[in-house]
């Protein structure tokens, strides 16, 4: 196979010194360049050396070394032409160890103070709160609701450090809801969620994860089919959680007898405190004043009163409604966001989807008129951004044309928009609702958005990518395996054919 | 680079070849004197062209020998090789022109030819 060494003329050391150092760089090239050209450069190579040079010199080692890279660049190439199998096994092996490298560390933990200017889209890689907290979130939401022929609607968080987690806290309590992950609700400061659940035999209770550790607790059975989380308290201490009927069926077709609906309050353990002063087991919507001092109730014909509580005295605002969302209340408390509607169009059958916000006025002072924002059906209240401005999400496209659901300030002055954050939908696919942003976010996004990260961090490993990973590692033992068993066959092949010279093309 | 475009290692190999079979010192060689010993290969940038060239059928083995117990393998155009060496030359002298006439219409730039 190869060409005989030897030299014709007696060697010198020299010569030998020189021979043994063009060979050493002659090695870096691919194999099956080195079987077909080695002698035949070397011979150049040897030709070309000045007469007395004992070694290979800079110019001509790096002029070796560039064109070995290249060879091997081609003969990439080359292999990934003839096996294809055995090349993309090998790119996902790499690729795989990769991910896993770089996903590995644990996300870095913010307080959430302004959103990023784009939010994560959908995605089936996406890492669990439980295996890889995210810290303090800077949004939740729920997506993937109406996806065509791969329908796993997920809860996802997002951490002001930009770590972007599934909520498994509500995706685990989707009894009873085909799917859909459980009802959640997101602390002022972001450091928990709380998670509610429908239960037909009347069991539910409710659980409160930390996203800053991933730990969970959970209170006993409530006895009630449906439990909700309704308001945190403005400190992050407590949630207020309505129990009541499986909503979705009238009182007779309930399956389990069902006690009148009724508020509790749960501590960050999981025990049960006793309700603020003032606040009757009996209300319907309830909210905290960003002061934490009062709330707004619902009562009896969604009458909306303000309670304080430490007199526990209540004040009617003379306005029957519904509450517009979690956050109702402007960050000064001057202001409560209700649903109504604008005009028929923010009305469907006896609900309404437009946003009317009603002052909150002082007893004595003088009456200010509310405002009606049309939103309609598609839309929903988030938040505040600021005293007097309010932020819906809704529907939207980008520049290109390409669906997502956008969080747009509205200014109740002057109604002008400015969007704070998107979310892909893909098409629609993916559908979000459900939107939660803390209130110190809302409001920093006005003036600065972050940049969103090129690649969000979903975590380390997520199922999928475990899977493939496994796969390429398969795939490669796999080709490596035949590889073997080919180079020994065509050894005996060698073995058995004739030897010497060299080999004519 | 376009499937048709000749890296400048290429044009000179396909150059010195032009007049003949030769083996690899022999081309780094005239690569040498035909262009005034300003241009120098490397024999590893020799042979990545060499290697180019007969994937792309430009060149071929024109013969295999052993001289002082070592292997030598000699060259030569293909008709393609050939083809495509006219067409290149006529370019680059086609821009050479190009260059040159414009260059004469401006006195400003010192060149007068």
């Amino acid at each position: 196979m190869s060409v005989s060494r030897r030299r014709a003329t007696p060697s010198t050391g020299a010569d030998d010194a020189l021979e043994s150092s063009y060979r050493r760089l002659l090695r870096l090239y691919p194999t099956r360049w080195r079987r077909h050209r080695e002698e035949e450069v070397l011979a150049v190579l040897l030709q070309t050396a000045a007469p007395d040079q004992a070694r290979a010199t800079p110019a001509e080692s790096r002029d070796l070394l560039l064109a070995a890279g290249r060879e091997h660049g081609r003969a990439g190439q080359r292999t990934a032409r003839n096996a294809p199998g055995r090349t993309s096994a090998l790119v996902v092996l790499i690729g795989g160890t990769g991910y896993l490298l770089a996903t590995a560390s644990a996300p870095v933990q913010l307080q959430p103070v302004a959103l990023p200017s784009e939010l994560p889209a959908y995605s089936y890689v996406t890492q669990s709160v439980s295996a890889s907290p995210p810290g303090p979130a800077v949004a939740a939401y729920r997506q993937g609701n109406g996806a065509e022929l791969a329908d796993f609607p997920q809860a996802v968080v997002v951490g002001a450090g930009g770590a972007v987690r599934r909520l498994d806290l509500a995706e685990d309590r989707d009894e009873a809801m085909q799917g859909s992950p459980g009802s959640f609700l997101l602390s002022p400061d972001g450091s928990h969620v709380a998670s509610g659940r429908y239960d037909l035999g009347g069991q539910a209770d409710i659980a409160v994860q930390d996203l800053r550790t991933g730990e969970t607790s959970a209170t006993a059975s409530l006895g009630y089919p449906s439990v909700a989380p309704v308001a945190w308290s403005p400190d992050g201490s407590s949630v207020l959680a309505s129990l009541g009927a499986l909503p979705w069926l009238a009182p007779e077709d309930q399956p389990v007898q069902v006690p009148p609906a009724r508020l509790v309050l749960v501590g960050l353990d999981g025990g049960l405190l006793p309700l603020p002063l003032g606040v009757s087991a009996q209300v319907g919507q309830v909210a905290w004043a960003p002061d934490g001092r009062s709330l707004v109730v619902q009562g009896a014909e969604r009458e909306l009163f303000v309670v304080d509580t430490v007199t526990g005295a209540p004040r009617t605002l003379g306005v029957r409604a519904d509450l517009a969302g979690a956050q109702p209340w402007s960050p000064d408390g001057a202001l409560l966001a209700t649903s109504g509607a604008c005009s028929s169009e923010g009305r469907v059958g006896s609900s309404t989807y437009d946003v009317v916000v009603v002052p909150v006025a002082p007893t004595g002072s003088a009456a200010v008129a509310s405002t009606c924002i049309p939103s309609g059906v598609e839309s929903q209240l988030v938040g505040w951004a600021g005293p007097r401005m309010l932020v819906l999400n809704t529907s939207s496209e980008d520049d290109d044309g390409a669906e997502r659901q956008s969080l747009v300030a509205i200014d109740l002055d002057d109604g002008s928009r400015t969007e704070l954050t998107a979310i892909p939908t893909s098409s629609g696919n993916y559908r979000v609702g459900d939107v939660q942003v803390p209130p110190a976010a809302l409001s920093g996004s006005l003036d600065e958005r972050a940049t969103p990260p090129a690649v969000w961090d979903r975590g380390p490993l997520a199922r999928w990518p475990g899977l493939v990973l496994v796969a390429g590692a398969v795939g490669v033992l796999v080709a490596v395996t035949a590889a073997v068993g080919r180079r020994i066959g065509s050894r005996l092949d060698d073995r058995s054919g004739t030897a010497g010279g060299p080999k004519a093309e | 680079m376009s499937r048709s475009g000749l890296q400048e290692p290429s044009f000179l190999v396909l150059t010195a070849l032009a007049q003949g079979p030769l083996h690899g010192y022999a081309i780094l060689k005239d690569v040498e004197s035909t262009s005034g010993g300003s241009v120098r290969l490397g024999v590893g940038t020799l042979y990545g062209a060499l290697e180019r060239l007969a994937e792309r059928h430009l060149v071929e083995i024109a013969s295999e020998e052993v001289v002082d117990s070592r292997l030598r393998r000699t060259y030569r155009l293909t008709e393609d090789g050939a083809a495509l060496l006219a067409a290149e030359a006529q370019r680059r002298h086609e821009q050479s022109s190009a260059a040159l006439s414009r260059l004469a219409r401006s006195p400003r730039l010192g060149w007068q030819s």
